[in-house]
């Protein structure tokens, strides 16, 4: 059982990736206070949202996610939507 | 364009429906809580302490608010609940308005329901909800 655990909190490839993302995780946490006082609550979300776009482009980039018609058209109402939220 | 209500009511009315919520409640709190500290903070402290305290605060509400949502998550499809996160962008709004007299003006509002409709065309080929 304890050789269980620790290959569940040990294995290599998995553990880099969760720490990756937890430590991602923070350093959005304290990136966000200093936008947050410079920027209005709202907008700092509203921008927040280019997040999806973001994640679009990365998983078809490194992880060879499939795009379809939908999800491009998605992103590009995300980004648009984004601008009119911010005119 | 069908829309399966039938589908939607079976998968809203369950109480993992009150997780997502709860998780998208969280972060409207968190959020808000942070700006009103940054709002109040000496600003002489804010590099010190105030740094370390607000960090922790977000982080805290960040991975309490990634715990509910992990549980919301154990019931629902992703591509079911991750257009719901869409909604911490009107919560947001309307929080900004009544706590530090934020305005809204209508582009904001068609703004935030054209990045809804886009989030939801994001995942409508996994949700095959359409």
């Amino acid at each position: 059982m304890r050789l269980v655990y620790a290959n569940l909190f040990f294995d290599d490839n998995h553990n880099n990736a969760s720490l990756l993302g937890y430590l991602t995780f923070a350093i959005v946490a304290f990136l966000s206070i200093y936008a947050i006082k410079e920027l209005e609550l709202k907008v700092f979300f509203a921008i927040t949202s280019l997040t999806y776009v973001v994640v679009l482009l990365f998983s078809y980039i490194f992880l060879n996610e499939k795009l379809t018609s939908n999800k491009i058209i998605g992103v590009i109402l995300v980004t648009f939507g984004v601008i009119l939220f911010n005119l | 364009m069908k829309i399966p209500y039938k589908r939607i009511q079976k998968l809203v009315f369950t109480p993992f429906f009150g997780f997502l919520m709860l998780s998208l409640l969280i972060q409207t709190i968190g959020a808000v809580g942070a700006k009103y500290a940054i709002n109040n903070i000496n600003s002489q402290l804010f590099f010190i302490p105030g740094i370390l305290i607000l960090g922790l605060f977000m982080f805290g509400t960040m991975a309490l608010q990634a715990l509910v949502w992990q549980k919301a998550l154990m019931f629902y499809p992703l591509s079911f609940a991750y257009p719901f996160r869409s909604l911490i962008n009107f919560a947001i709004l309307f929080s900004a308005f009544y706590f530090f007299n934020e305005t809204i003006t209508i582009l904001n509002v068609i703004g935030l329901t054209v990045i809804t409709w886009g989030i939801f065309l994001l995942v409508r080929d996994e949700a095959g909800l359409c």
